[in-house]
Formats: C-alpha cells, sequence, structure tokens
C-alpha cells in the first residue's frame, strides 16, 4: 500500500529531492493548467441562451432558460452556465472567475492531436517542440520551482528539463530497497531510465483515499481526486507550483447529454475539490480551462456535436479578477460563424495564458516571448486578469 | 557483430527472444525475420466456431429482450477467450515478428471499448479485420479495418445519415463526420495528407448507410422500410451496408468525383486513399517510427514508402524492406519497449519457469496500457516519453517483483541472461546481475536492465 510520489521529467537524473535544493525560496504563486481533451462543446458548458439562434440551433440537447426546470445558471443576460457547474457559477458570483466564451489557441485544423500537441508545446505549431510550455514556464520563473503532474499519462505540456512531481499512486507492491538500488546502480549510464528513480514516500497527500480514487488519479478517470491531491501538493510550502489535470472524454459527436451525466459533475467537483486542497494557498492561485478547439455551433444528427474553433475557457482562483465574461460574442448566426459552422473565437487562448504566466508567476516579457511561447508575438499577454 | 544483430532481430522485430531463439536468428538474423512472413498468422481461438461481429449484433437486437443478456454475456466470455489466447500466442509464438505487425496495425486501426453498441463484440476487431488481411494488399486491409461493424461503432458511423438519403426525405436527418476524418488523418493520408474540411464531409457522404444491425436500424426498418420501397441492407465483407440511410448524388473527395453508387463509392474512395502518394508516406514513417526509431530517419521513411507505392500496397514487401533497412540495424537500444512488449517479453523469456499468461489484462491495465482501451482513436504512443516516465517505470519494475514471485525453481539466470541480453550487455548490467543475492534476484535485473527494457 505505498504511495509514492515520482519525481520525473525527461531529465530529472541528479536533481536533489523537493524540499532540499531550492535556492531562492519558494514563491506563493500557483498555476493550474485543467486539459478538457477532446474539444469541450463550449455552448453547451456555457448555453448563450440570451442568443435568438440558440434555440435553432441545439433543438435536441438545448439546456432550459435560467429559472426554467433543469435551467442554465443566469450569468448575465446573455450566458448561462451549465447546470451541474454551481462551483463556477458561485465563483463568478464572488467575483473570483473571468468567462472566456469564444475562445481558442493559435491552431485552425480540426485534429484532435495536432491541437492537442500544438497547445501544449507552445511553439504555435504542431510538433513545434518536443518540450511543453508549462515544463520551460517553470524553469522561466525566478524561484525555479517544481512542476505536478497528475495520473500515469504524462502530458507533453509538462514535457522537459525542469523538475516535475509525476504523481501516480499505485496498490502495485514496490520491489525491496536492495533491488532498487542494484536497480539505479545499472541505469548509471542510462539518463532517461535513471532520471525515472529518484522517489520520495509522501503519505500525506492521499491517505484518506481509497483504492478506488487513488487507482482513479493514475487512470486520469476521477478528475476531482486528482484535483483535491493536486491542491493538497500545490498548498505545501516546499510543493510545486504549476501543475496540469487531464480530463479526458469531451469529445462528444454523440449523446451530449449523457455524456455531460458524468463530465460536469466531475468537472464542478474538481473545482471543489482544488479549494478545498489548497486552502489558504487559494488566495495565491490561478486557475485555467483549456481545450485544443471547440465545436460546430449546430448539433449534428446524433444529439452530439463536431470538431470546430471557438470554446469556452474559465479562469478561476483567488488571484483573479474576476464576475466578467471576457471577449466579444459574435452570434451565431451563419453570415457570424466561422466558416459558416464553428463559434468565431475572439480572444486567444495563448493570451490569457501570457498573461497569467506573466503577471501571476512573474515571468519576465523575453522569457515568455522567446523561450515559454515562441513564435506566437501576434498574440500579446492579456492584460487585467488578475486582482490589484 | 552476428550477435548484435541477433539482438536486434529478436528484440527490435520480435517480441523478445524465447530461450534459444538469439542463437537460432544469430546465423542469419534477416533470414530468420524474413521466414516469419509466409502466409496467415494462426487465428486466435475461443474454443467454438465464431460468428462474425455483424451477425453477432444482429442475432443479439433480433433475440427476444429477454434473452439478450444471456447471448451479451455469452459474447462477453468470448472475448475473454480471445485475450487470453492473444497473449498465450504472444508467448509462444515462433513468428514473432509477424505477431509484432499485427500489433502495430491493430493500433493503426486503434478501436477502444467506450460504446455499449461495440463492446461485446470488440475483439472480433482485431481477429477479424487486421489478422486475415495483414499479408494482402493495404487496400484491403483498410476496407477490411474500416468498414468492420466495431470501427464503425467506435467512430459514431452508425450514428452518421445523410440529409438526402431515402430516409432523409422523410424525416430531419444529420451526418457524423467522426469517421471521415480520422480515415484520411490517422488511417490515410496523414494530418498534412492535403485534405480540407470539404473533403471530410464529402467523405462523411460516402460514408452514409455504413452501420450494423441495432435497435436503431431495426426500429427505422419497422416504421420507413415499405415508405422508401425497402431498407437496402447488405452484407460487403465483414460490414454491413443499408442505402436508406445512403446521401445521393456524386461526391467529391480530393478532387475527384464519384458517382453515385452506393456502397461501392466507400471501396473506390479507399481505392484511391490506399494508393495516394501521402497515404505512403504516412504508413512509411509509422512503421520507420515503430521498428527504427522515435524520430524516424528520412531516409529510411523514403525507402519504405518508395516500396509502398512501387508494389501498390503490398504489405510483405513493405514488411522486407523493414528488415532490409541499414538504419535498422545500427542503434541496438534506440527504442523502449511498450508496456505490452515489455510483460510479452517477460512472459517469452520465462516461458519455462511461468505459469500460462492469464489475468495480463489486469496488469497492462496497471502498467498503463490496457488492451482495447487506447486513450483516442489515434492509438497508444510508439514514443519512448510515453512510456520510460517515472511512475512507468516503477510500474515495470513493481511488475518484475510480482513475476519474481511466481517463478518456478531450479531457476537457471545464468541461462537467462545469456538467452535474453548477454550478446549485448554492458558491464554495469552485468555486474548488477552476477552480484545478486539469488537467482530470482539476478532474473529480475535482467528484466529491469536498460538492455531489456529498450530495443
Amino acid at each position: 500500500m505505498d504511495r509514492r510520489l515520482f519525481l520525473g521529467g525527461a531529465a530529472a537524473a541528479g536533481l536533489a529531492l523537493p524540499g532540499v535544493s531550492f535556492a531562492s525560496p519558494n514563491t506563493e504563486k500557483r498555476f493550474v493548467l485543467i486539459i478538457q481533451r477532446g474539444a469541450q462543446d463550449g455552448i453547451h458548458v456555457l448555453p448563450p441562451y440570451g442568443d435568438p439562434q440558440y434555440k435553432a440551433l441545439r433543438k435536441a440537447t438545448r439546456i432550459p432558460t435560467p429559472g426554467q426546470e433543469g435551467g442554465a445558471l443566469k450569468l448575465d443576460g446573455l450566458f448561462g452556465m451549465h447546470p451541474e457547474l454551481g462551483a463556477l457559477a458561485k465563483l463568478y458570483r464572488q467575483k473570483e472567475l473571468i468567462v472566456f466564451p469564444a475562445i481558442a489557441t493559435g491552431y485552425r485544423g480540426r485534429s484532435h492531436f495536432d491541437g492537442q500537441n500544438q497547445l501544449e508545446n507552445g511553439s504555435n505549431r504542431p510538433y513545434g517542440s518536443s518540450s511543453g510550455f508549462l515544463n520551460r514556464a517553470l524553469r522561466a520563473m525566478p524561484s525555479q520551482p517544481s512542476g505536478l503532474s497528475m495520473g500515469l499519462n504524462y502530458p507533453l505540456a509538462m514535457n522537459g528539463k525542469a523538475q516535475v512531481w509525476h504523481f501516480a499512486p499505485t496498490t502495485m507492491k514496490p520491489p525491496s530497497d536492495d533491488f532498487l538500488a542494484r536497480v539505479e546502480e545499472m541505469y548509471a549510464d542510462d539518463p532517461v531510465l535513471l532520471g525515472t528513480l529518484d522517489a520520495e514516500l509522501l503519505e500525506s497527500a492521499v491517505s484518506d483515499l481509497g483504492v478506488q480514487e487513488r487507482n482513479g488519479i493514475s487512470s486520469g478517470r476521477d478528475l476531482p481526486s486528482s484535483a483535491l491531491v493536486a491542491g493538497r501538493l500545490l498548498a505545501k510550502p516546499d510543493g510545486p507550483r504549476i501543475a496540469i489535470l487531464s480530463s479526458e472524454g469531451w469529445d462528444s459527436h454523440s449523446q451530449l447529454l449523457q455524456k455531460s451525466l458524468k463530465l460536469m459533475p466531475s468537472l464542478n467537483r474538481a473545482v471543489a475539490n482544488l479549494q478545498t486542497g489548497l486552502g489558504s494557498a487559494w488566495k495565491d492561485t490561478v486557475v485555467m480551462t483549456v481545450s485544443e478547439f471547440g465545436r460546430t455551433a449546430a448539433e449534428n444528427g446524433s444529439r452530439g456535436s463536431d470538431h470546430g474553433t471557438g470554446g469556452v475557457s474559465f479562469l478561476f482562483g483567488g488571484a483573479v479578477e474576476g464576475g466578467r465574461i471576457m471577449g466579444d460574442w459574435a452570434g451565431l448566426r451563419p453570415q457570424d460563424l466561422l466558416d459558416g459552422r464553428d463559434v468565431r473565437p475572439t480572444v486567444s487562448t495563448e493570451s490569457v495564458l501570457k498573461g497569467v504566466l506573466g503577471s501571476h508567476l512573474g515571468i519576465p516579457e523575453g522569457h515568455l516571448e522567446e523561450t515559454v511561447f515562441p513564435g506566437s508575438r501576434t498574440a500579446a499577454a492579456q492584460t487585467g486578469l488578475l486582482k490589484a | 557483430m552476428t550477435s548484435k544483430n541477433a539482438f536486434i532481430a529478436c528484440h527490435r522485430f520480435g517480441l523478445g527472444p524465447h530461450p534459444g531463439e538469439m542463437s537460432q536468428a544469430a546465423g542469419d538474423p534477416q533470414g530468420w525475420l524474413r521466414a516469419q512472413l509466409s502466409g496467415p498468422l494462426p487465428r486466435l481461438r475461443t474454443g467454438e466456431k465464431r460468428l462474425s461481429a455483424a451477425d453477432k449484433l444482429a442475432n443479439l437486437h433480433l433475440a427476444p429482450k429477454e434473452e439478450r443478456g444471456d447471448i451479451r454475456r455469452g459474447y462477453f466470455d468470448e472475448i475473454k477467450l480471445l485475450v487470453d489466447d492473444h497473449f498465450h500466442q504472444r508467448q509462444i509464438s515462433k513468428r514473432p515478428y509477424a505477431e509484432r505487425l499485427a500489433a502495430f496495425w491493430g493500433n493503426h486501426f486503434a478501436v477502444g471499448n467506450n460504446s455499449r453498441a461495440i463492446s461485446s463484440v470488440i475483439t472480433d476487431h482485431y481477429a477479424d479485420a487486421i489478422r486475415p488481411y495483414m499479408f494482402g494488399s493495404f487496400k484491403d486491409l483498410l476496407v477490411a479495418a474500416l468498414t468492420h461493424p466495431v470501427m464503425i461503432g467506435y467512430l459514431d458511423n452508425h450514428l452518421s445519415f445523410g440529409p438526402n438519403s431515402p430516409l432523409g426525405e422523410l424525416r430531419k436527418v444529420r451526418m457524423n463526420e467522426n469517421l471521415a476524418r480520422e480515415t484520411l488523418e490517422l488511417h490515410t493520408l496523414g494530418v498534412n495528407g492535403g485534405y480540407t474540411q470539404d473533403d471530410v464531409v464529402a467523405l462523411a457522404k460516402v460514408y452514409t448507410g455504413w452501420s450494423f444491425t441495432s435497435p436503431k436500424t431495426l426500429g427505422d426498418e419497422a416504421r420507413y422500410a415499405e415508405k422508401i420501397g425497402g431498407f437496402g441492407e447488405r452484407r460487403i465483407g465483414g460490414g454491413v451496408f443499408f442505402s436508406a440511410y445512403h446521401e445521393r448524388g456524386p461526391k467529391t473527395v480530393l478532387g475527384k468525383t464519384y458517382e453515385e453508387e452506393g456502397h461501392q463509392e466507400l471501396l473506390k474512395v479507399l481505392e484511391d486513399l490506399a494508393a495516394h502518394p501521402a497515404t505512403a508516406r504516412h504508413i512509411a514513417t509509422k512503421l520507420v517510427r515503430h521498428f527504427v526509431a522515435d524520430d524516424p530517419p528520412g531516409g529510411a521513411v523514403k525507402r519504405i514508402e518508395t516500396v509502398f507505392l512501387r508494389t501498390g500496397g503490398n504489405l510483405p514487401s513493405v514488411y522486407e524492406a523493414l528488415i532490409d533497412l541499414p538504419h535498422a540495424w545500427q542503434q541496438p537500444f534506440a527504442k523502449a519497449k511498450t508496456m505490452v512488449d515489455f510483460v510479452t517479453a517477460a512472459d517469452r523469456a520465462l516461458i519455462d519457469y511461468l505459469p500460462e499468461p492469464t489475468g495480463r489484462s489486469g496488469i497492462l491495465h496497471n502498467l498503463g496500457q490496457a488492451p482495447l482501451r487506447p486513450p483516442s482513436p489515434e492509438g497508444f504512443s510508439d514514443r519512448e516519453e510515453a512510456w520510460l516516465t517515472a511512475a512507468g517505470v516503477q510500474r515495470r519494475l513493481a511488475y518484475i517483483a510480482l513475476l519474481s514471485r511466481k517463478l518456478r525453481p531450479p531457476l537457471l539466470s545464468v541461462r537467462v541472461f545469456e538467452d535474453t541480453i548477454g550478446p549485448v550487455v554492458s558491464k554495469r548490467t552485468d555486474r548488477a546481475v552476477f552480484g545478486a543475492a539469488s537467482a530470482k534476484d539476478a532474473v529480475g535485473l535482467i528484466l529491469a536492465s536498460p538492455e531489456f527494457q529498450r530495443r
């Protein structure tokens, strides 16, 4: 029943354990990225109930108007929040959440794999870099803190040379210390394999979670538990400062309403758990949800929607100047849509990320443009996202 | 250098050696691999004669409601037998290169267990649409893999209906682009293969009608068949086509117009896609990445691509060309073994000391490569960084510890050593293995060694 915390990253070899090696004091500022893989349907998550086209485009999957039974949670006269996303609606009312109703990365294709790759590698093109922008951001932060990756699948966004805690608890019994020591000796000339062995036992973060939750964190299928543990680890004084959580299953080509029965409560609980796990560190935290792209404005023939462009992101946390909906809404008439089918994006994901990484995590502009997000200079850092 | 080449033949092209396999391959490693390409692989057995997925789905949904639970359970039992036999074949196979190629195609045409509609027949895709077709032409493999009910269900084509189909004229219906897009992006041209969104839509139209018997098709048939003069259901190979759902009119894919011709349209488009130079490039790149290096050398890709085009996608010729690549025989440890190949390599190396490999699905679930659960239609990654993660390697070591406890004595660790990594072993590994406190530990260290983890 060992609960292991693994240090990883492609070249963590030779790095000391957390809490030992920091040259400068760890920053208080924290950032969490939640990647919703498969392309979240923005119109479903944030129904534009005030848009006259909405009803006609979403006949089978429409969410009732605010006030009606099962209706959206009203944000303003145009947008509501999906009824299962109460935690996010509450943050909006508490002015700790900014909604981006029509956001997109620089990617304009419709491939999940290229879209996610571009988002995560940060070079403004698919396969433009083999390291991830979050890993490069860690190295560009003045205090050079550790990162945190949850689950067995290691995301490209965290790949690179910076130290990353790779958290994937298992119920498999580890080999003896003696055996591990011999393996370590054997791996001395193989930096990749050697780098995977630095390990530290960490009981407190998961000791109250059952086998199911621990397996769920590892497999990436239990976003709420991952969020809780990530919050606790981020809260530690010598803990990581940038975390990534992957949420799977957003590719709703069919049966959107059925898929939402799981996805929405899971996202909602993850938001609440993250806040719980972070405790007083919440005030220093910014969280952003992103997807590789959005989906078509209209639903398709199978009560779902197909790959599109503009989608929805949420930016929230104690450090966010929230209670706002940012970016223009071009509308949903055929002539308003991109290529006659997609929500027209009016805000750049990279701009928002640059705004957060720059103002919140203190990464200098030169580093942001040259190493963290090379190739997206036209997407200027968004200002005014954070509390003064 | 024959010993190094035997190591490469058995580990890189094969599934990891059996006892004695490397000495057998050492005389002529290339010839040893070529000899494995003769004829189809054994069919995976399930204990009794199997029906096709199309028949099974029809039987299931035509049966009275109260019998469906039992039928479904029967299908799931069959899946279990098939998966166990799959791992058994991988352990005992004398044609490991062919088994690797089968697995490669299974992953290229990845299907997952995400839909209830097809979960009860999921393994039939690999057994019936991949394995029997991997020694023919790429085109035939492509048709079999993409028209099979499991692929249709996995990528939502059973939910795609032509707005101008016979049925669409009676009721408002829409298409679903998922299978069309992945066909172009993943299975044939590749993402930079030069297709547009219009091509995706046109191909989606071509695909309408390819489905399988389900409560929905039976309901539609009962309601509308008379009005539209028949439902037009027919079996085409392992697939099922319903003309009632098929979009009318000509369709233009990649600049070529295909006249309305029912199910023939898809077969013609797939034939053209299979012969497209971008497809040759895409498949060559993936094969070279799989067998040579994560970042495939351009020269090697070019050679495979050329053979693919010259032979019209004749797969055995392509497999032979892979063996003949000089790049494949240069760096003995350029690739990391994936989880499933590591598990099988251990099963083969320890075949004299282990019980039959059952329960490998559960183990692989823990190791992050559960069969029938690819992370996406792109399949499992073929790159080192996906597999040699901190958590991943720690679990490999935990699995080794688990396996060591099951080994039946007497254990001849020196033999295991010579039969797996002996010819290429580093001083460090040699020292660790021979300094081990017990034979079990020695075997554990052999499996954990960089030489065994890589290929």
